[in-house]
């Protein structure tokens, strides 16, 4: 080989090694490129907001992202080699395994199977997960087969679906979602099943349950646009649906196709769009009660309880006849109540424990009436569940309560000055002792104890008691206080009789009532006997009865009943003379209406007679030296 | 040869012959060595034990992976570091104390496991005798320790026959598994390997680039 030829080859050599040294170098750059992105797409994956790992056929972790290493409570580093099951409960991982295996090493390629387990969490939680399986059949390394596993915590959805059941469980509408095809979607409220008389909605038509008769209700003008119509618009637009719905009549007469009998249902549609096209309604169904009237009924309620209050106002001088005849007026209202907030009211607790005083008040005064009345209204109460879940409509549930609280308050008055007649009659010891000893040892006290809204007119009361040097220098001046304050007092208020005014703590008021009108009563009285009073009676007027207690030709004392008999029942008065043992059921069918009443409630009360009273009282410290009679006369007649 | 030393290897099902076994174990025995040696160097911990009684046939053994290949065309060996972060820090903090571990970036202890593979396997190259000039070092790489089934199937797949080793060294406060995998397409490659130990190694030298 000639020089020139070798240097050629050792120059075509060195080009070789020259060129084996830049590829090299090349395949380092590109290796070190490729581990860097192999780092960057780990990390993606360790990222992941969902648990992913790859396990063996015996559940042991061959890799793990950090979604799944926090369920274990630990790092995703330190979860290799560890097992799947750490996270189960036996049979739980025992039905995993079952799943896991049934895929098996030749499953089809991207067969997977989905399925929700719970897991007890690093915290001793359980939890709801929903698991992905895939059996990684081309992967298997020293192993049988692998597993690909990824699996998402659903507790908290599955919680809220839980609290969507529970409230259409209990929520009184009637709630249903409808789909293209007319369908009823499952999750429907029970309370629209009852309203429609069938037991499982789901996947029944809408159309066939509910035929529209199409009432034009209040809007008699507008079109109306019933289930039929409202159905065909799956697929439009949010805008032609809004204005359809604009001019659809919500009030329609329906009647289900399970029953007889039409009922009238309030339908509300609530639309819900998928990319801009309507794709399910939702309807809201509700009762009659609640669709017509409702708002009447609320201005009428309204406007009978500003005349109520006017009455109440009236009545200050304890006017028992016009307040029974306001009780009776009560009874209906209690009826137009339980009417009107049968499907609304939900959280009844306050309301069963006024009215359970009512009835407890009511048949300590003997007021039949208002007794059966709110037996009725208690029986309802208690009938219903109380759910606290969901109050609607809690002005007017707060309405309720109100209006129980002044029918009590209205009874407690009612048997002030019930009690106060038959003792009248009454005398004997001298009275001012315990009068004195009355009001030292407990109106007082009680005076004192007074706290909330009615605090300054019990304060300004007891200052008036002790201003008038104790009741035997002033009686007259300790009727006047009672008379101008004891309902202030009662009231919690300072305008009258209080009906009008919303006490902040109304069990409060009423137990300052019960307390201050059993020491009203005693004081009255022993006012009454103490002084030296005439009586006398205006006759004449039909379905009335007025008494009038004087003393020197000065009025001090004033009872009038009153009850022209249409509001009561008769067959409960007869029912209960005989229970108190008033009459034997042989005499009760002798007896007519009028005289029935006249037992039960003014037993010595004679038709158009007058009626004396007659008593005995003791002057005090022998202003003219030594007893005197009074004189209290009744005269009566009712027109049945 | 000791009785260890009959140990039975076999190749895609095929035992060896005692004399290619033989050279084998020696050949292993060498890495095994050299990995001790570097890792004493790099962590200057004297009292680093190898323990070759490895439980089960675990291919997983370590979040991290880091592995070198010495390519030639009469033989190739693969060897590997098994690790876990926290493993990494322990080896990094016996040279550079550091009063928070937990701030230790990740590159740097891939850094410096990827440079004791780098050494190993310089190590092992130099013992190789006549193949040391004939085969090249990859460039070390760190992977994922679950990459290890993936090499496992596809050395399956393409019919490959590895002797695969896993060893551990084990210091008081720290443990890492390592694994060689030997392929002899010639087995004359093997006739005058030697363990050669450097000066530098037993003195704990260790220069970072």
């Amino acid at each position: 080989m000639s020089k020139h030829g070798k240097k050629d080859e050792e120059d075509i050599n060195l080009a070789q090694m020259l060129a084996s040294v830049q590829s090299l170098h090349a395949s380092h750059e590109i290796t070190v490129e490729l581990e860097r992105s192999k780092y960057q797409a780990e990390q993606v994956n360790d990222s992941l907001p969902i648990g992913y790992v790859i396990v063996t056929d015996s559940g042991r972790i061959l890799k793990a992202n950090r979604s799944m290493a926090r369920i274990f409570g630990v790092t995703h580093e330190v979860l290799i080699q560890r097992n799947l099951s750490e996270i189960f409960a036996e049979s739980e991982w025992q039905t995993f395994l079952q799943k896991m295996r049934s895929l098996g090493p030749h499953s089809r390629k991207n067969e997977a199977l989905e399925f929700e387990l719970d897991i007890i969490s690093a915290e001793g939680k359980t939890q709801t997960v929903q698991w992905n399986l895939r059996s990684l059949g081309d992967i298997k390394g020293n192993f049988h087969c692998l597993y690909q596993v990824l699996c998402q915590d659903i507790s908290v959805e599955r919680e809220h679906e839980k609290m969507l059941q529970d409230m259409l469980m209990a929520v009184p509408l009637g709630l249903l979602w409808v789909d293209a095809s007319g369908c009823i979607l499952p999750h429907h409220s029970r309370y629209a099943a009852q309203l429609l008389q069938v037991e499982n909605l789901v996947g029944m038509q809408i159309e066939q349950l509910l035929q529209d008769e199409d009432l034009p209700v209040a809007r008699g003008a507008v079109p109306s646009c019933g289930v039929s119509a409202m159905m065909q618009l799956f697929g439009a637009s949010e805008e032609v649906v809004r204005h359809r719905l604009s001019e659809c009549v919500h009030q329609v007469r329906v009647r289900s196709a399970k029953s007889l009998s039409s009922s009238l249902l309030h339908i509300t549609y609530e639309p819900s769009f998928c990319e801009g096209k309507l794709c399910r309604w939702m309807l809201v169904l509700s009762p009659q009660p609640y669709a017509l009237g409702a708002e009447d009924k609320i201005t009428q309620l309204t406007e009978k309880e500003v005349k109520l209050v006017e009455r109440a106002l009236e009545f200050k001088g304890a006017d028992i006849g016009k307040m029974n005849r306001s009780l009776l007026e009560l009874e209906c209202l209690i009826t137009d109540i339980h009417a009107k907030f049968y499907h609304q009211v939900q959280d009844l607790t306050a309301v069963r424990v006024s009215v359970q005083k009512v009835v407890q008040v009511a048949k300590a005064a003997g007021l039949m009436n208002l007794t059966r009345a709110a037996d009725y209204l208690l029986s309802w109460v208690q009938d219903r569940k109380v759910e606290s879940s969901v109050v609607a409509h809690e002005n007017q549930r707060q309405a309720l309560v109100d209006l129980v609280s002044e029918i009590e308050y209205l009874i407690m008055i009612h048997m002030v000055v019930r009690k106060n007649s038959p003792e009248l009659i009454e005398s004997g010891k001298s009275p001012s002792d315990e009068i004195n000893h009355l009001v030292d040892s407990e109106l007082i006290p009680f005076l004192e104890q007074v706290t909330g809204p009615a605090k300054k007119s019990a304060r300004e009361m007891l200052y008036r008691i002790r201003q008038s040097g104790l009741l035997t220098v002033s009686l007259e001046s300790l009727s006047d206080i009672l008379h101008t304050h004891v309902d202030k007092v009662c009231a919690g208020g300072s305008s009258g009789m209080g009906l009008s005014v919303k006490v902040a703590d109304s069990r409060l008021s009423r137990q300052n009532l019960a307390t201050l009108s059993e020491i009203l009563i005693r004081v009255l009285d022993m006012a009454l006997k103490l002084r030296g009073c005439d009586s006398s009676c205006v006759s004449g007027q039909q379905n009335r009865v007025e008494v009038f207690v004087d003393q020197d030709a000065q009025q001090v004392f004033h009872v009038t009943v009153q009850d022209h008999g249409g509001f009561l029942c008769m067959q409960n008065l007869k029912s209960e003379v005989v229970a108190q043992g008033l009459v034997s059921r042989e005499e009760l069918l002798q007896y007519k209406d009028e005289k029935v009443f006249q037992i039960l409630f003014f037993p010595e009360i004679k038709e158009g007679k007058k009626i004396p009273f007659m008593g005995r009282y003791t002057r005090p410290n022998g202003v003219d030296g030594g007893e005197r009679d009074f004189v209290l006369s009744f005269d009566l007649c009712f027109d049945f | 040869m000791t009785e260890q030393d009959q140990q039975i290897y076999t190749i895609c099902g095929k035992v060896l012959p005692p004399e290619e076994a033989g050279q084998i174990h020696v050949l292993q025995d060498i890495i095994r060595q050299l990995s001790a040696d570097k890792l004493r160097c790099q962590t200057g911990d004297a009292r680093l034990d190898l323990d070759t009684q490895i439980e089960g046939d675990q291919s997983i053994l370590g979040h991290w992976l880091s592995m070198i290949l010495i390519s030639g065309r009469r033989i190739k060996i693969t060897f590997k570091v098994h690790f876990n972060t926290a493993q990494g820090q322990e080896i990094i903090l016996k040279k550079v104390p550091v009063a928070r571990p937990q701030k230790i970036e990740k590159h740097f202890i891939f850094d410096r496991l990827k440079e004791f593979c780098n050494l190993t396997a310089g190590s092992i190259k130099e013992c190789l005798g006549a193949e040391n000039s004939k085969t090249g070092l990859s460039l070390p790489v760190i992977t994922r320790g679950f990459d290890e089934v993936i090499f496992f199937d596809s050395a399956h797949k393409s019919g490959k026959g590895k002797i695969r080793d896993v060893w551990a060294l084990r210091a008081s406060d720290f443990a890492v598994h390592c694994s060689s995998e030997i392929q002899v397409l010639d087995w004359n490659a093997l006739q005058d390997i030697r363990f050669i130990r450097r000066d530098s190694d037993q003195q704990g030298d260790l220069e970072f680039l």
